[in-house]
């Protein structure tokens, strides 16, 4: 009786210590309300907005301005997926060798251009199922990495 | 006593189903030959490929498509990042303005065209920290998912 006490309290320590370092992301996912909780609790700006019916995080880091869309979603309002979007209005817009470029050298980020030239950079991230809020954590710091260089390829 | 008993016994059974859910990626990332494993219990074909740099990367296929698992930001042979990769020899190659058109419409693979306008697909993924072997799972389902796409794009 005491080893199998012994041997279950060691699974509920164990238990316990893997929940602190990654805490499950919901099955289904996040809801846009949790994801901009998630990002105002880091400090940075977290609105919701609302475009033809689509509720999307709009944020702001280095000195540059990105939406999080969601993605995958049921009715319950979790989405299993989410993308990092940054778009620059640029005044002369940029060409296909630009983003060609950033494609063929940089990891994560895929570059585009609209039909009026500019450049948009975006980042898509799984959230479920088998989640965490530390790999979260650890891809919206890629995407915050990325900025920089982001504003050094179209000289911003 | 019993009340404790039942109280391990819950955490051991609660342990147990997380640990089935979603077991961990270690956190100093996966090696090479964990991914050749994890692959051919797919019942995948798969093998550690040396680069002519030294390094060392999966070579894998899915749907008569060979692709790649490039492993980085690795240490003592365990890295926290991988990249799938495949690449097609096209005759006459792509052009920017059908690389670009990809890169706006659809999520997670970025498309760069080589020297020889031949195209190239990525998707970067972070496997630790606070990753699951379920979410690489998942992960690996968008990517082998998009092969269907990707093959009709490009009029393979």
């Amino acid at each position: 009786m005491t080893r199998w006490i012994a041997i279950a309290t060691a699974a509920l320590v164990t238990g316990a210590a893997g929940g602190a370092a990654a805490k499950d992301v919901p099955d289904g996912g996040l809801t846009v309300q949790e994801v901009a909780d998630w990002l105002g609790a880091q400090g940075y700006k977290a609105d919701l907005e609302k475009v033809e019916g689509e509720t999307h995080v709009s944020s702001a880091a280095e000195g540059v301005n990105f939406d999080i869309y969601m993605y995958d979603c049921k009715d319950d309002g979790r989405c299993s997926a989410l993308q990092f979007s940054a778009g620059f209005d640029l005044t002369d817009g940029t060409d296909l060798d630009t983003v060609n470029s950033w494609n063929k050298a940089n990891r994560y980020v895929k570059a585009h251009l609209d039909e009026t030239k500019d450049p948009f950079f975006q980042y898509d991230v799984n959230l479920s199922p088998g989640g965490t809020y530390e790999a979260l954590d650890d891809d919206f710091g890629v995407w915050l990495m990325q900025l920089p260089k982001i504003k050094a390829q179209i000289d911003w | 006593m019993k009340r404790v008993m039942a109280a391990a016994t819950a955490a051991l059974v609660l342990c147990a189903a997380n640990g089935a859910a979603a077991k961990d990626i270690p956190a100093a990332g996966i090696s090479a030959q964990e991914l050749v494993g994890w692959l051919k219990a797919k019942g995948m074909k798969a093998e550690v490929t040396k680069s002519d740099d030294g390094s060392v990367y999966v070579s894998t296929a899915d749907q008569g498509i060979n692709f790649d698992i490039d492993l980085y930001d690795c240490d003592a042979g365990r890295c926290r990042a991988i990249q799938f990769s495949m690449s097609f020899d096209l005759k006459d190659g792509l052009s920017l303005s059908k690389a670009n058109t990809w890169n706006r419409e659809k999520r997670y693979l970025k498309l760069y065209l080589d020297d020889q306008n031949d195209p190239i697909f990525q998707y970067d993924m972070n496997v630790a920290p606070g990753v699951t072997y379920e979410a690489l799972d998942d992960t690996f389902a968008t990517w082998t998912g998009f092969i269907p796409s990707v093959l009709e794009y490009i009029d393979w």
